[in-house]
């Protein structure tokens, strides 16, 4: 079909001609190819129509030659690098995301901040990044339950109770319960002498019980005090006997099967025992792969697990020995090593809930004995920790009423205050200082004015630290007031996440302490805004400011603005 | 159920359907977020993924999930991704800044971006070039205030700027929160803007425009 002469081109037809200078977006209808090859022999013939085409192409290629140079150097107006996450997704008010995002639409410095923020933040997976994360791990149906029990336990502290006793009346009798003990042991007993070679694990566990250097389990062993090790390295001399024969046999051994998992794990335990860490998870690691399911296996890479976390101060490494041993209590759910040893690492990970459960537990298998007497003295200690921070965590705060009520020289009043006097030295800022000193025309606070006096002398007596003290000798210029305010919303700001928000206000208050002549206000500005700083990745101003603080702390005594 | 709900029957009611719901809902998206984290680092994600997430997960429901649950309570659910997304990428952020800082030892510091001096571009800051972009970025974004007018001029604005001046794909514009967008509808705004600004361009001429 030929297109008449006087049919020029309509808008879609312009539309996909210019589009052919850029492909990425466009909204029009796509032309078949003899449409298209039409419309251009009549853009040929048709001056109007070309004449058009080209000035379209021209505007076109105008906008798309647009783009800002990058990177660019920042501006005054510039934000810092970290921002622009929280700005991307939303997390902060609206009128100031709109403010920023405007800024960043036209800046050659912030514009490629957010670029690489939204790119981040994308919801939808490349086919490359669906293949990885199909391969790992985390997307094993188990990985997900195991990671779902972890974190249910760690936040069930308030039915800790209620769990605790339902735990007693799911028990089986007491006389089921020895019976079964007592067959897992005397089963156990026999499998060891049997199945694996006596001397080897029998060597190993003497080592553990003469010198023992670990506070996770290891099987057979007997109990013995935790000795404190000097140094990473010991001498061969300072070796107990028993480990250096089991290294000999363990080493012959290898030498002729250099992949069996017995062999293997042995070995993992005589390098633990001397430290070796790394090496023992590879060795271990190296037997599942013969025995995957191996529950002993599993238990001790735990243990290499636990030991790198303690030795490297690597905590996620107390989430991977969980894991491991609670693989490994998944096939055995009585093993008293792996539940001992799992307990450890609860604790470690403040899951005492979960520690609670597994030394009970435990204590139900192996109620007597040594090690028992250390479980139970762990689980009082434990027991002891969870009901001293319910306690406390669920007193509210004295209000300054009350405190000025009970009287300045009230103990117990004191002594409620100085067991959490973090917290009181937060709120004293966030809401007493306002109270006490707020702006001209309102009513000052003489119940947040004595509260404020009896916590200064608390800290100052009690911990020597004379900020607060300081603060409020120095509070008669006309700026201390709103320095006052500008903290408090500065605190507020840092704890709702608003980290800009935060380090605005710590600056302002910063330099209102400044005018007011308060050094302790000001420093105590400072540090907040350090801490912003901190979160907000500036660490460069970061490191200036906490210079500049360092060397006018060294003149006071502001023990928690130093720490 | 919503995501508050959701986090509620984890946090307060430890219902363990929940929990699995939980970490179900939120793998893929804190996983994404880590392993381009981890790529912008020069990393392997395979190595970090799963314990980078690990700790996301234990970092979110640290204090029984209290700031995760009052964000929730005061936020959509859109928010809620945007702010879990948030959280994994700064934890893996803290990793590889950790490992990267023990490698180069302690005391060092990162390298400021705004120490670099970066090479002058074509059409730099004060070039006739620069002056004739001036000229044109002003007549666009007048024009483009018409084009875009209506309740949503301000986010179709930014949309197109941040297509054309940053670079930024449809998709990556649609991943800002504020637009509430698909980049199927971040297209559309592009492809509306664009056509109007050329015509209306096109017919009243350019400043450096060659046609008579």
């Amino acid at each position: 079909m030929i297109r008449p002469f006087d049919k020029h081109l309509d808008s879609d037809e312009l539309d996909r001609l210019v589009s052919l200078l850029e492909t990425s977006v466009s909204g029009s209808e796509q032309l078949s190819e003899p449409a298209l090859r039409e419309v251009q022999r009549h853009v040929e013939s048709c001056q109007d129509c070309s004449r058009k085409l080209r000035k379209h192409q021209s505007v076109h290629s105008e906008i798309l030659r647009m783009r800002v140079p990058s990177p660019s150097p920042p501006t005054p107006k510039c934000m810092g690098d970290a921002g622009w996450l929280e700005v991307a997704a939303g997390l902060l008010p609206e009128a100031k995301t709109r403010e920023l995002m405007k800024h960043a639409a036209q800046c050659g410095h912030c514009g490629p901040l957010l670029k690489n923020a939204a790119e981040t933040l994308v919801d939808e997976a490349t086919p490359g990044e669906e293949a990885l994360l199909a391969s790992l791990q985390s997307a094993r149906p188990e990985w997900r339950k195991n990671m779902a029990t972890t974190l249910r336990d760690s936040v069930r502290e308030r039915q800790q109770k209620k769990s605790w006793w339902r735990a007693l009346f799911v028990w089986p009798t007491p006389v089921y319960a020895f019976a079964g003990i007592a067959t897992i042991a005397i089963v156990a007993w026999i499998g060891v002498r049997i199945l694996h070679s006596p001397s080897a694990e029998q060597l190993l566990a003497q080592a553990y019980s003469e010198h023992r250097t670990l506070e996770v389990r290891i099987p057979g062993a007997r109990y013995a005090p935790v000795q404190a090790q000097r140094g990473t390295q010991r001498s061969d001399f300072d070796r107990p006997q028993s480990l250096l024969k089991a290294e000999d046999l363990i080493g012959e051994n290898l030498r002729k099967k250099p992949n069996d998992a017995t062999w293997l794990q042995a070995r993992a335990r005589a390098e633990l025992l001397d430290g070796n860490y790394e090496s023992a998870i590879t060795s271990l690691q190296r037997a599942l792969e013969a025995q995957p399911d191996s529950p002993s296996l599993l238990t001790d890479l735990g243990s290499a697990y636990f030991v790198r976390a303690e030795s490297a101060d690597r905590p996620i490494d107390y989430g991977n020995a969980i894991e491991s041993f609670g693989k490994a209590l998944a096939k055995s759910p009585d093993d008293p090593i792996a539940l001992f040893n799992r307990a450890l690492a609860c604790e470690r990970m403040f899951l005492y809930t979960q520690a609670v459960d597994d030394w009970q537990h435990y204590l139900r298998i192996d109620p007597q004995g040594d090690w028992s007497n250390d479980a139970r003295r762990r689980l009082t200690a434990l027991k002891e920790k969870l009901q001293q921070h319910q306690e406390s965590q669920s007193e509210p705060l004295l209000s300054p009423a009350e405190i000025a009520k009970a009287g300045t020289n009230s103990a117990p009043t004191a002594h409620k205050i100085d067991g959490r006097i973090e917290d009181y030295l937060r709120v004293a800022i966030t809401d007493w200082l306002p109270q006490a000193f707020p702006a001209a025309s309102e009513q000052p606070s003489i119940d947040a004015r004595t509260a404020l006096s009896l916590l200064a002398e608390i800290t100052r007596k009690n911990h020597g630290d004379t900020w607060l003290a300081d603060l409020l000798n120095d509070r008669m210029s006309r700026q201390f007031p709103a320095g006052i305010k500008v903290l408090a919303a500065s605190l507020r700001a840092n704890e709702r996440g608003d980290y800009s928000e935060g380090q605005r206000s710590a600056h302002s208050a910063a330099l209102l302490f400044r005018k007011a002549a308060n050094a302790a206000g000001e420093l105590r500005a400072q540090a907040e805004e350090v801490y912003s700083d901190h979160l907000l990745w500036e660490g460069p101003q970061c490191l200036t400011l906490l210079n500049q603080m360092a060397e006018r702390l060294g003149h006071g005594n502001y023990r928690w603005i130093d720490a | 159920m919503t995501s508050e709900e959701l986090i509620h029957a984890c946090a307060e009611l430890g219902d363990a359907e929940a929990w699995e719901e939980f970490v179900s809902r939120f793998r893929i998206p804190m996983s994404l977020s880590i392993k381009r984290t981890a790529c912008q680092w020069g990393k392997d994600p395979a190595q970090f993924v799963d314990d980078l997430l690990q700790e996301t997960y234990l970092k979110l429901c640290a204090d029984k999930c209290r700031l995760l649950l009052e964000f929730a309570q005061q936020h959509s659910d859109e928010a809620v991704l945007g702010y879990i997304k948030t959280i994994a990428i700064n934890v893996a952020h803290d990793h590889f800044k950790s490992l990267h800082s023990q490698k180069r030892g302690a005391g060092e510091t990162d390298q400021l971006h705004e120490d670099f001096d970066p090479a002058a571009q074509g059409g730099s800051f004060g070039g006739p070039d620069a002056m004739d972009r001036e000229v044109f970025l002003k007549q666009v974004d007048a024009q483009l205030q018409d084009c875009a007018a209506g309740s949503n001029q301000e986010r179709d604005c930014l949309i197109f700027w941040f297509y054309y001046l940053q670079g930024m794909s449809a998709k990556a514009i649609a991943a800002l929160a504020t637009i509430k967008l698909t980049a199927k509808g971040v297209e559309a705004v592009i492809f509306r803007l664009t056509r109007c600004l050329r015509e209306h361009l096109g017919n009243t001429g350019m400043p450096n425009s060659a046609e008579p």
